[in-house]
């Protein structure tokens, strides 16, 4: 069976015409994941009896000629940030290593509802923390195009699972460029949407007024399908937003595209600026207009979002105390437990992390780092708002690197840090986008980054599938 | 360059028991990351606001109306405690 290019719609009609069964599909997939990720580790934890159960509601479903949802029979992976109720959930330490789900998050009830097939949790960095997945308490993902090399994180087992066939979609997270990061450096399509379109009950916290849940697709229509199933205001997310108007679909031949000059200046891998700057001349000679913007702050961006993530991330953390859940370190007085659970549960990079964001908040800190950062934070939402009065998308790198060899960046945690300085923005900004495949190095992806205004996925998608085919 | 002793407020602050060699390590990478935040320095902010949301959300409330149990949440709570009585969860005493 070719699973390679079996696409959402593709697995509905090969149900409906009985080309195979749900079931079948589903045992295919975890055939694959058994015979290739002892290499990769793309998973933490594969979710077969889960998966079979799923695949024969479904199965039963076509036999008594029932409706089928949106994405019947569909193998998903989920990143083990996302709760599956009775299932492990790590998010990728040592200090969850154990903890079982007690509910299902939103996003996960809504995937199953719409009849997907959870194949597995995927791998990730500790608590979100990192770009490459090596921060995992459970050992690195290797690419699929390279096994000597990172897949790029935090979300690195999702972007792996779909590039190597292991699934044909997967739930990820993106605080700081974790969908898109991963997807770039795996050559798939990996989406963030607005801050708020997604429900993030459910979801391990990391830095909360970043974090949204997103897709990873092969290609952008499903991408977008499973975006469409799980959207929505959530009564249990509190930041959550009801749905607004879709924005315009715009034809390439009206598009404008803006180009931050900024971004392609010193740092940026030159074979990477080559075959962004290609396609987006494809783009250009298919009609599309290319427009050079000015994000003038953004030299700051990095430094602010990091002093956010940090902060957020110290205040989210601090619930992993070994008393309610997780790995506890019993203790002869309650300061101590608290002290050796975290101490021995958490890895470095998070230590690291916590240890930052507590001194950005503390007294005589706080308002020299947190508070100026959330000032930077304003000034970079101005600077956003004035390119987009000139460009309906916003067009870049990814990443400043190549996927680069698994060790080379570890102990560096500023090298490590500047893998994302493209992507952080958008969140700190809280705007949709997008990444998808734009081209290779030698046999090593390189992505193309779309961003657009808040709620505008419409736009973003739809010039995604045109570009995706000039691109092809 | 931070100092032990600041180094040990903060992992107090953080309830982190760090190693020796941890503690320098930290040192070391405070000092650099720290280095690199200073950028903001360059950044005039007079009359910014902070932004602490991108999209403004605002507070949600609900009814004061209980909600259905969920007993399956519950044992599952109770279970991954490190101590539970009767479903209660069981902690050191906090004033010892």
């Amino acid at each position: 069976m070719n699973t390679a290019s079996l696409t959402i719609q593709g697995i509905r009609q090969g149900l409906l015409q009985k080309e195979f069964s749900a079931v079948e599909l589903a045992k295919e997939f975890l055939r694959t994941i058994h015979a290739k990720d002892k290499e990769l580790n793309a998973f933490i934890e594969i979710t077969e009896d889960l998966a079979l159960q799923q695949a024969a509601a479904i199965d039963d479903s076509i036999r008594n000629n029932e409706q089928l949802p949106e994405l019947a029979g569909v193998p998903c992976s989920v990143k083990d940030a996302i709760l599956v109720q009775g299932q492990r959930c790590t998010a990728g330490s040592r200090i969850l290593e154990h903890y079982r789900a007690p509910y299902d998050a939103t996003v996960v009830k809504k995937i199953q509802d719409a009849g997907a097939v959870i194949v597995g949790k995927t791998n990730m960095d500790e608590f979100g923390m990192g770009g490459s997945t090596e921060n995992s308490a459970f050992g690195p993902v290797r690419n699929p195009h390279d096994l000597a090399r990172v897949a790029g994180g935090s979300s690195g087992g999702s972007a792996a699972s779909v590039a190597a066939n292991e699934s044909v979609v997967s739930l990820g997270e993106d605080t700081g460029g974790s969908i898109r990061l991963p997807a770039s450096f795996c050559g798939v399509v990996g989406m963030k949407p607005t801050y708020g379109q997604v429900s993030r009950y459910g979801i391990i916290a990391l830095a909360s007024s970043l974090d949204q849940v997103g897709p990873f697709a092969k290609n952008v229509q499903d991408a977008q399908t499973l975006f469409s199933v799980i959207r929505g205001k959530d009564p249990k997310d509190g930041t959550s937003v009801e749905q607004q108007a879709e924005s315009e679909e715009i034809p390439l031949k009206k598009l404008r595209i803006g180009v931050p000059q900024e971004y392609f200046a010193q740092g940026l891998d030159e074979k990477v600026a080559q075959v962004v700057k290609d396609a987006l001349s494809k783009i250009e000679q298919a009609g599309a207009t290319i427009v050079e913007v000015e994000l003038p702050h953004s030299q700051y961006a990095l430094a602010s979002y990091y002093i956010v993530n940090m902060s957020e991330a110290s205040a989210n953390l601090a619930r992993y105390d070994g008393i309610r859940y997780g790995f506890s370190k019993r203790a002869s007085n309650l300061l101590a437990v608290y002290e050796d659970s975290r101490g021995q549960g958490l890895g470095s990079e998070v230590k690291r992390r916590i240890m930052l964001g507590t001194y950005t908040l503390s007294h005589g800190y706080y308002d020299a780092y947190y508070t100026k950062a959330l000032k930077v934070r304003t000034l970079l939402k101005q600077d956003f708002e004035k390119a987009f009065e000139k460009a309906d998308l916003i067009a870049g790198p990814v990443s400043p690197f190549l996927p680069f060899p698994i060790g080379e960046k570890a102990h560096d945690p500023l090298a490590m840090y500047l893998v994302d300085i493209y992507t952080v923005p958008v969140n700190l900004m809280g705007l949709p986008a997008m990444s998808l495949p734009a081209g290779k190095v030698g046999n090593l992806p390189v992505g193309l980054h779309l961003v657009a205004k808040p709620f505008a996925e419409h736009t973003i998608f739809s010039a995604g599938k045109t570009i995706e085919q000039l691109l092809a | 360059m931070i100092t032990k002793e600041e180094m040990q407020k903060i992992a107090s602050l953080a309830r982190l028991a760090l190693t020796p060699e941890e503690v320098e390590k930290f040192q070391k990478d405070f000092a650099d990351i720290l280095a690199y935040f200073d950028v903001l320095k360059k950044v005039d902010v007079e009359g910014v606001d902070p932004l602490t949301h991108p999209l403004a959300v605002k507070n949600v409330l609900r009814q004061d109306i209980p909600e259905a149990e969920n007993p399956i949440a519950q044992e599952h709570i109770a279970k991954a405690a490190l101590e539970q009585e009767q479903g209660y969860v069981k902690v050191p005493g906090v004033f010892q």
